[in-house]
């Protein structure tokens, strides 16, 4: 019994918060290291040596406790803790919440001792029975006996060292391994050598050293064995896939001898039927693939469908789609794991969330005071710009016609504004709108030609191309094509050039080039005299696919039929009437040219998506929404300078519906967006960002109906502008409605994890904001201790609403990386983000709790948690790898690091000034 | 104490066996689901001038199963190729399958001139009742109802006059997948 109670202590120790408290800033810290040494030594690597290892060596000599130790401490003292304490109804909520973090922990355990991952390569028509991993080698001595079978010997990393000595009971020979190398460059002599000790392999290649590639696929291992048989004595060269067999004979025996990446048999046979790529209509992005495979156990067969996030899972084994070679004849690429504790994540998360919202529900009332106040409705009037010059065809049906563009089928008013935005860099006219542009273009060549729409604002090109210098830099198509027309020596040489070797000028005068030829294009749509093929306006009429096709190409490549002429005769209509300026006829020829263009392409175009996204495209709601926020902040802003406490209630009432009303709008352009494209809120950069905003304003608002001081429109709408301003950068790129790549083309798990995630980084933010205003408050007037102290209450709620759907997120990006690829857990670094996020949030919920965090530091920590958001959502797309890579942009890091930067310092900076004043107000303390 | 342990432990026991299940589980099968059929155009009605009759043909009046409208020129020299297969099948058929030439010449004389050219050809399989000869004055079945300026392009139409496929450009019309693809519509 003494025994065990000092054996219990240092068990005892583990169990105290602060002890936690610590442990978890080292994984905190351990997490950020071993994701940005993925950039350098890649993600296998770097998860081996910071995660799922016991230790570190830091600077060659100091061993520090890593992945394996950590999480094992943690586990101990959680453990104690769980077992110790009183279990009463008041902490079920803590209980719960530690019982899963004990059971996620034990999972993660089991997944890294007994799982197993690797790819299996099938052509069509093959069967596999084993899979490869491409970290591991081994070298195979297979000896080949007369009836056929195989036996093998295979000896993994650990044998394969130099100057190591292998004898095996099974191998009569013995292997003494001079060189070895992980990644070796293999060269082939033009001559073989003559030389008597070598075997024909080391008579042909020479290996030599080369350094490791991040990539473990790339790598290719190599070396030289000398080999003693009772008889002889060889040296021989390996390498992967080499070509040539190296085979030793004893007596009757064959062996040969192979190096190879490391096979894992399966108990049962994958055969591939056939492998199928589906592409988005008239591009070359792919949509989906899938592979039809037979799974063969023994006399038992079954047929499946492996496609992207839908796997196929038997006897432990998890197949999914990984990739596909591209060749003559279809191969797939599908990644297999064997993951024993699959489902402890799932058990566990189901906790965790039932913890957290019991902890939610008991805790959040005392956190949030109410007062109650009403929303009422405001109505907007909407007039749309001025337009036109002559006959407005943007008030007919016209607009609304699909045109097939990136894969999408759209209105042509969101075609035009495209183009327009393309050629011009805004998408309308001075006193034209993108809509009258197009027609224009299409049916009135001669004024089309003359109207200044290209933008070239470099001004030496505008030299180079002898143009007139103008203020606003608008070129018409005929002066460029006149001045391109003398330069053409000068500029067709570029295109020979490679892309990145081109100076800038010779890249905007060929992009330039590129414009006005894709313009000319455009406007002979309906002439038959070129080779036009970017309108695309009539679905496939005859085939059971997709594809839609430009007026030209229907007629040359045998697309038309009795729709498409009656079709193409009202546009010859149209264009009449337009060319007369009969406005009457051209509004009842759009009207029924809309009707036939519906009529073409079947049901499959709803109608009244292309309503909703022409009516999207004219009110542009978060640039309507931008404004109505900025418009509430300075509202907000003259009501703190007004000295009349009535009348700075009534400002700040005025200020708040204006608020909510951006927020509607803001709400219904993202609506707008879903049912356009049928898929849920965040898909992209882009969209995450105006959910992210809508979601911070909508809690601001909630959050200033509680507690009416103004302080609620403040964060919303400085957040909402903030956020709203910077999705402004990314509408400018083009079509901000694109098509998504295949592995993220599954609405179910866009739905739940992106959204729940992105409304966790929308709560952080509140959270962070908050923060902030703690810190000015405390500094401007430290004794105000009620304030100080229900904003600290305040910030523990909105940290806790935080850290549920941040959690609640990760887990479900957990489950989904499970079903789609099998794992639970990857160190991605984009998951790692959001666990730095998590963690950071429980460590500093702790820290305040168990009161090892002052007042003071908890608020410089909850202001600091922006700067973990946006390291967690913007920062680790720029390290270009793992999963969430394809969310790369190039352009924030600047911009990132300034905000980052501006954040840290002023935040210390606060901190510091805090102090100095307690200090001077209290010397002692 | 000791009722907490077995507590945790039950519950580590019971989630364990949950995955031990998962682990035994027969494999998910997803059913391979066929894209659907796109549905049938009709054809429109067109009354085509014969090239050298003086009977109106009408499609829609035809009594044979299926009918390929075969549009061609005389000029078009891949169109005059694979003209003798054309009417080996339509023999073949047995009068179940009607063949319309929609000759798209500017001039009736230049399409005659190339029939009688057929005709001393393949004086055998041309004399069928089930090929019809058409020509398409000034382009108005072609270019102004099914928008066909390049040849040869040849519709299907079935039974009920719908329009099932256009085949456009050279094509085998000795191969067996004609033939297949005539049953299968039947």
């Amino acid at each position: 019994m003494k025994l065990l109670k000092t054996l219990l202590k240092p068990v005892q120790f583990l169990a105290r918060t602060e002890v936690f408290f610590a442990l978890l800033l080292w994984l905190m810290l351990l997490l950020i290291a071993g994701t940005l040494a993925q950039k350098d030594i890649g993600l296998y690597a770097a998860q081996t040596k910071y995660f799922n290892s016991f230790y570190i060596i830091v600077a060659d000599t100091i061993p520090l406790p890593s992945g394996y130790t950590i999480m094992g401490l943690i586990f101990t003292g959680l453990l104690y803790k769980t077992i110790s304490e009183k279990w009463k109804l008041s902490n079920l909520g803590t209980l719960v919440i530690h019982l899963s973090i004990l059971m996620l922990l034990f999972g993660g355990f089991i997944t890294s001792l007994f799982s197993s991952e690797g790819n299996m390569v099938i052509e069509e028509g093959m069967t596999r029975q084993y899979i490869n991993d491409y970290h591991k080698v081994e070298l195979v001595i297979i000896e080949q006996t007369k009836n056929g079978i195989e036996k093998i010997v295979a000896l993994d990393n650990t044998w394969l060292k130099p100057n190591h000595k292998i004898t095996h009971k099974n191998i009569p020979f013995n292997l003494n391994i001079i060189t070895y190398y992980r990644n070796a460059l293999v060269e082939k002599f033009n001559k073989p050598l003559n030389k008597k000790s070598y075997h024909t392999s080391s008579k042909s290649y020479r290996i030599s050293s080369i350094p490791l590639e991040i990539e473990n696929e790339l790598n290719q291992a190599a070396m030289t064995v000398k080999i003693t048989t009772p008889k002889s004595e060889k040296i021989y060269t390996l390498f992967q896939d080499m070509p040539l067999k190296s085979i030793v004979k004893i007596n009757d025996k064959i062996f040969r001898i192979e190096l190879r990446n490391k096979r894992t048999y399966l108990p049962f046979k994958v055969k591939l039927n056939k492998f199928t790529v589906d592409r988005y209509a008239n591009t070359n992005k792919a949509s989906s693939y899938s592979s039809d495979v037979l799974l063969r156990d023994g006399d038992m067969a079954w047929r499946s469908q492996i496609s992207m996030n839908e796997p196929v899972r038997y006897k432990g084994y998890t197949l999914f789609q990984s990739s596909y070679i591209e060749g003559s004849s279809n191969t797939t690429v599908l990644a297999v794991v064997n993951n024993v504790g699959r489902l402890f994540p799932y058990i566990s998360s189901i906790l965790l969330c039932i913890g957290l919202l019991i902890h939610l529900f008991v805790r959040i009332p005392k956190l949030i005071r109410k007062s109650s106040m009403a929303i009422p409705l405001l109505f907007l009037l909407y007039s749309s710009p001025a337009n036109a010059n002559g006959i407005d065809i943007s008030t007919t049906n016209f607009k609304n016609i699909p045109v097939l563009e990136n894969g999408r089928i759209k209105p042509i008013d969101t075609f035009a504004r495209h183009k327009l935005l393309a050629f011009n860099g805004k998408d309308s006219l001075p006193k034209m709108n993108a809509i009258n542009w197009l027609a224009e273009t299409l049916f009135d060549h001669k004024n089309a030609y003359q109207r200044k729409i290209f933008n070239i604002p470099n001004p030496s090109i505008i030299n180079a191309l002898e143009l007139k210098q103008r203020d606003n830099h608008r070129y018409s198509f005929k002066e460029i094509v006149l001045a391109t027309k003398k330069h053409l020596n000068t500029i067709k040489p570029i295109e020979k050039i490679k892309k990145n070797r081109r100076t800038l000028e010779q890249n905007q005068i060929l992009n330039l080039y590129y414009s006005t030829v894709n313009y000319y294009e455009i406007s002979r749509s309906f002439t038959y005299d070129m080779e036009s093929q970017v309108l695309k306006i009539i679905p496939e009429q005859w085939e059971n696919d997709n594809d839609w096709f430009s007026p030209w190409e229907v007629l040359n490549k045998g697309k038309g039929s009795p729709k498409t002429a009656v079709f193409f005769n009202q546009w010859q209509l149209l264009s009449k009437a337009y060319k007369n300026k009969n406005a009457l006829e051209i509004s009842t020829i759009s009207k029924d040219l809309y009707k036939q263009s519906l009529k073409l392409s079947g049901n499959k175009t709803q109608h009244y998506k292309l309503k909703l996204e022409a009516v999207y495209n004219s009110i542009k709601p978060f640039k309507t929404s931008l404004a109505f926020y900025i418009l509430s902040l300075i509202l907000l802003m003259l009501s703190t300078l007004l000295l009349n406490n009535k009348s700075q209630k009534t400002f700040q009432k005025i200020s708040f519906y204006i608020l909510s009303f951006g927020a509607i709008i803001h709400g219904i352009g993202i609506i707008s967006r879903m049912v356009i494209m049928e898929r849920p809120p965040v898909t992209t950069l882009y969209e995450s960002i105006l959910f992210v905003s809508l979601i911070s304003i909508i809690f601001s608002i909630i959050f200033e109906r509680r507690k009416n001081d103004g302080m609620g429109i403040f964060i919303g709408t400085v957040l909402g502008s903030f956020l709203q301003f910077l999705s402004l950068r990314y509408s400018t790129e083009g079509d901000t409605l694109g098509m998504l790549e295949a592995v993220l083309n599954t609405n179910f798990w866009l739905a739940t994890h992106v959204v729940t995630i992105t409304i966790g980084y929308g709560c952080c933010l509140v959270a962070g904001l908050l923060g902030h205003i703690y810190l000015v408050k405390r500094f401007i007037n430290p004794n105000a201790k009620k304030d100080l102290n229900n904003l600290i209450k305040n910030m523990l709620g909105a940290t806790l609403i935080a850290l549920f759907f941040s959690v609640l997120g990760t887990i479900l990006g957990g489950i989904w990386a499970d079903q789609s690829w099998g794992r639970f857990w990857g160190w991605d670094p984009k998951e790692n983000g959001a666990m730095l996020i998590c963690m950071w949030l429980v460590w500093l919920l702790h820290g305040r709790i168990t009161g090892t965090l002052k007042p003071l530091y908890f608020g410089a920590g909850i202001a600091l948690t922006n700067v973990i958001v946006a390291l967690a959502w913007f920062g680790v797309n720029l390290l270009g790898i793992g999963l969430h890579s394809y969310g790369f942009t190039n352009n924030i890091l600047l911009n990132l690091a300034i905000f980052c930067s501006t954040e840290f310092i002023f935040i210390c900076s606060l901190v510091a000034l805090n102090i100095y004043k307690i200090k001077k107000v209290n010397p002692l303390s | 104490m000791n009722l907490k342990i077995i507590t945790l432990v039950l519950f580590f026991i019971t989630s364990s066996s949950a995955v031990l299940y998962d682990q035994l589980s027969k494999p998910n099968l997803i059913p391979y689901v066929e894209t659907h059929k796109k549905t049938l155009e009709p054809l429109p009605k067109i009354n085509i001038t014969p090239l050298f009759k003086s009977r109106i043909i009408n499609i829609h009046d035809m009594n044979e199963k299926i009918v390929l409208l075969n549009f061609w020129a005389s000029w078009c020299s891949i169109c005059v190729v694979e003209m003798n297969d054309m009417f080996k099948l339509i023999n073949d058929m047995g009068g179940e399958v009607a063949l319309v030439t929609l000759s798209i010449d500017d001039t009736q004389e230049a399409a005659l001139k190339a029939y009688n050219a057929f005709k001393e050809r393949y004086p055998n399989n041309i004399n069928n009742k089930h090929i019809y000869w058409g020509w398409d004055k000034d382009k108005k079945i072609s270019l102004n109802t099914f928008n066909i300026q390049k040849t040869p392009e040849t519709i299907i139409i079935d039974n009920d006059k719908n329009m099932t496929e256009k085949i456009v450009g050279v094509y085998d019309w000795s191969s067996n997948a004609i033939r297949e693809k005539i049953h299968s519509i039947k």
